[in-house]
């Protein structure tokens, strides 16, 4: 009976919990915020999501680290 | 690929350092962004920004990459806890690539900053590209300080391909019992 009530328990698959959901509203809720305010113009122009591929290895300096 | 339990000691032991060190540097230059940003004087102001490029270049941005690439895969696909499994994993995994993709995005304003600042230049234009250091850095620091908390915590939660995973594993081993 026991180990029945078990393989019924453990054949329902998982839902997401609270804490996960709530994470990932936050992070969503944050990217919006970045946009608006890039939207409104509060961005910095030496650099930024812009340039951001044009970074190469040398700029990471990551020849000298390794 | 199971790690053995000394071999996994010894990398948890240097994701730990790794990771926690990462989160020290930030805050030192969160520390450092406040007080280019607030001090008058010119030259602590120059000092600053300069250390700041050179704290980046040289400590932050290696320490964010290797738990990254590194330590922590290692240590997700090598022990039973997986990489998709348990959804704090996922989390500390979503945080340290969003973290360290706002670290590359930062990079070009810290060396800007830092030329005007080793070329003597830093004027109240510059105060947008200051405050967003200041921003960025704690933000950064926040970041850093719940993915440290959910890896001590662990919070509950499996996902489906974990739960699938696990109980596979276990209709298996019961199957080669009754065997």
């Amino acid at each position: 009976m026991e180990e029945k009530s078990n393989n019924s328990r453990n054949s329902t698959p998982p839902q997401t919990p609270a804490w996960v959901k709530a994470f990932f509203i936050v992070i969503v809720l944050l990217i919006l915020i970045v946009i608006v305010a890039h939207l409104m113009g509060l961005r910095f122009d030496h650099g930024g999501v812009s340039e951001l591929f044009s970074i190469s290895m040398s700029q990471l300096n990551i020849l000298y680290i390794l | 690929m199971k790690l053995g339990p000394n071999l996994r000691k010894f990398i948890r032991s240097i994701h730990v350092t790794v990771t926690v060190s990462w989160l020290g540097a930030v805050a030192g230059f969160l520390a450092l962004a406040i007080v280019g940003l607030n001090s008058q004087d010119r030259q602590l102001v120059s000092a600053m920004y300069l250390s700041m490029d050179i704290i980046t270049r040289y400590v932050i941005v290696p320490l964010s990459l290797v738990p990254l690439v590194l330590t922590g895969p290692l240590l997700s696909l090598g022990t039973p806890w997986g990489l998709f499994r348990h959804y704090w994993i996922i989390v500390k995994l979503v945080i340290n690539v969003l973290s360290t993709l706002i670290l590359l995005v930062h990079l070009k304003p810290i060396q800007h900053m830092a030329d005007i600042a080793a070329a003597g230049t830093i004027s109240s234009a510059d105060r947008g590209a200051q405050i967003q250091l200041v921003v960025a850095a704690g933000a950064g620091l926040l970041a850093l300080l719940a993915a440290t908390g959910i890896a001590v915590y662990k919070p509950r939660g499996m996902t489906v391909y974990g739960w699938q995973k696990q109980y596979g594993e276990r209709a298996g081993a019961r199957s080669d019992v009754e065997t």
